[in-house]
């Protein structure tokens, strides 16, 4: 049977854990441990593998939902996850330096996965930090050529992370479920 | 000795992750950088959360670890720690800065810090702006009278009130930050409400289903809105109603009302209301004597606004300046995590991104009612993400003409998703 994924990306801290914990339908596999470099000034646990969960389908098929590890150190691994991916969602917090550099940063490595399936951009911290504003993502995405949903979330919150990802499935075929 | 303008280093404790991100920002924001946080061994000053339910023996540690440290203790009750300042919770930022800086003067001497636990908050009220006298001039597009006998608060004098890097105030919004509502079919009809005259399964009635959004509240609001930007300036939409504010910086609106009250007045035509519309006008708004800093949670992302007031405006029918036999498309999605979310509006948005398209067609396609077709229309018309006029030269980039892989799965994808 094929893998089915649906992959979660973004800097370390815009809550791709928690998303993938949101939405899975059992106890995430998490590999968080200790940071230890430039990621502690911002949480004191970090994933440094992968995280992983699953969506149990109604015909015992089930979504694997993969967390990529948000440290570039580690992104010889992108690749090997996005393989067998049906989208990829962005996650990107709101309250980091430079956020536009963090998107395209994440934009330009998952370019090629982009082009064969679709994105989906969630922000986070938004309550943290109101700036830039969705329009202002979208200004941004113009450069680009892409035409994402890029919605505010709360990763905590199944509701958001769901609407996340239904509008990567229509993005990538507006008449799902009309036929 | 340090230099005056140097940062403080700071540790926090007792704070999970969220709040010390948020304390080290409100330290670079509201507090304008006079301290900075750092790892305990470098500190100079700790900063201590007594709400933590380990207080005492965190206070221990720290103490025993280093004794001669000054400390901050911050508590929404008042708390008597030897050695340390108490800022009451919710913090100023004013009650802050002079903690630190009390710290810091000593510091400078060299001696250790041993000031009397009294609280120092309450000091300034940070909120109250300082007002400068201003006119507004000119008019704008909908029948709106400015004031000229008022002042404009400068966005710039009220900055301390909304800041824009971060702000504990933003929390406090909670309508702002509240996640969607689903409304079902059910329940849709009911909520937006009808008008009268209109068979929307008879097809010509349907083609006639239009408003003009500028016999409406929600032209004013935009007008008004416009007019903030254009002059930068926090500015109230006066309509013998409720006060309504505009903060053009954050593209926010105070207005304290409930949903039942906006609905009845979204759906009135202002002429009637107002006489002639020469009753609404805009003026200067002071945010503290309107009373948005008492009532946060009445702060709306304008979006928000607009879309809600649009939907009942609406009433299932679409703007008249949309040409029904013209194809239209969206500029962006919807921010819909934030916004209410209408009848099949998900997957309008993914058609309408992807490419302009007639709003029957779109009906026809995905096989739903034209009223929720238009009041989706109207809802991301208000928020100006809908075009028409180029749609031959606008080239929309879209997977949608890729073939999906795994469709059917996709669509189980998405039933789950939706239950």
């Amino acid at each position: 049977m094929s893998q089915y994924k649906i992959i979660f990306t973004g800097p370390v801290g815009a809550g791709k854990t928690t998303a993938i914990e949101s939405i899975s339908d059992v106890p995430p596999v998490k590999t968080d441990a200790a940071a230890s470099d430039m990621t502690k000034t911002r949480k004191s646990q970090t994933t440094v593998a992968m995280d992983y969960g699953i969506m149990n389908l109604d015909d015992g098929e089930k979504i694997h939902l993969y967390g990529t590890p948000g440290q570039e150190r580690f992104d010889f691994m992108w690749d090997i996850l996005s393989v067998g991916g049906l989208g990829l969602v962005l996650l990107l917090d709101n309250t980091r330096a430079d956020p536009f550099q963090d998107m395209k940063f994440f934009l330009d490595s998952f370019a090629d996965f982009i082009a064969d399936t679709s994105v989906a951009i969630g922000i986070t911290q938004m309550d943290l930090s109101s700036t830039p504003t969705v329009d202002d993502y979208h200004q941004q995405l113009k450069k680009y050529g892409l035409k994402p949903a890029v919605f505010a979330v709360d990763a905590r919150e199944k509701k958001d992370v769901s609407l996340l990802l239904q509008s990567l499935l229509l993005s990538i075929d507006p008449m799902l479920g009309r036929e | 000795m340090k230099s005056s303008n140097q940062a403080i280093k700071v540790a926090l404790y007792g704070m999970d992750t969220r709040a010390s991100k948020m304390m080290t920002m409100y330290l670079s924001g509201p507090c304008k950088g006079i301290a900075s946080v750092v790892g305990s061994s470098e500190a100079e000053i700790d900063i201590i959360d007594a709400d933590d339910l380990n207080f005492k023996s965190l206070l221990q540690e720290i103490k025993s670890n280093a004794p001669e440290r000054p400390s901050i203790v911050i508590a929404l009750q008042a708390v008597s720690v030897e050695g340390a300042i108490y800022v009451k919770k919710p913090i100023e930022s004013e009650s802050l800065i002079q903690a630190l800086k009390q710290i810091k003067a000593n510091l400078g001497k060299k001696k250790r810090v041993v000031p009397p636990p009294v609280p120092v908050s309450g000091s300034k009220e940070i909120d109250k702006p300082d007002v400068k006298a201003e006119v507004v001039a000119e008019g704008q597009a909908t029948d709106i009278s400015l004031s000229k006998d008022l002042s404009a608060a400068k966005v710039d004098d009220v900055k301390i009130l909304k800041q824009k890097t971060v702000s504990p105030n933003e929390k406090k919004k909670t309508l702002k930050h509240r996640t969607a509502i689903d409304l079902s079919d059910e329940v849709f009809s009911s909520y937006i409400g009808h008008v009268e005259g209109i068979d929307f399964s008879d097809k010509e009635q349907v083609l006639q289903a239009s408003f003009n959004s500028k016999h409406y509240f929600l032209s004013y609001i935009q007008s008004a809105l416009r007019v903030a930007k254009e002059k930068n300036r926090i500015i109230q939409l006066n309509a013998n109603w409720k006060p309504l504010v505009i903060f053009p910086e954050t593209h926010e609106i105070w207005l304290d009302t409930k949903d039942v009250q906006l609905r009845a007045f979204s759906g009135i035509l202002m002429k009637q209301w107002a006489g002639s519309g020469s009753g609404v006008s805009l003026s200067a708004a002071d945010p503290v004597k309107v009373g948005c800093n008492d009532k946060m949670e009445s702060f709306y992302d304008a979006d928000m606004l607009l879309w809600k007031v649009a939907i009942w405006t609406s009433k299932g029918r679409y703007p008249s300046a949309i040409d029904i036999h013209q194809p239209v498309y969206l500029k962006q999605w919807p921010n819909f995590t934030r916004l209410l979310i209408t009848p099949n509006a998900l997957q309008i948005s993914a058609v309408l991104t992807s490419g302009p398209a007639l709003m029957m067609d779109v009906v026809e396609q995905l096989k739903i009612k034209p009223e929720y077709m238009f009041v989706f229309i109207s809802a991301a018309h208000a928020l100006g993400i809908v075009g028409q006029e180029q749609q031959k030269a606008n080239k929309i980039v879209t997977t949608a003409a890729k073939k999906p892989k795994a469709r059917g799965l996709l669509a189980k994808i998405l039933g789950k998703l939706r239950n």
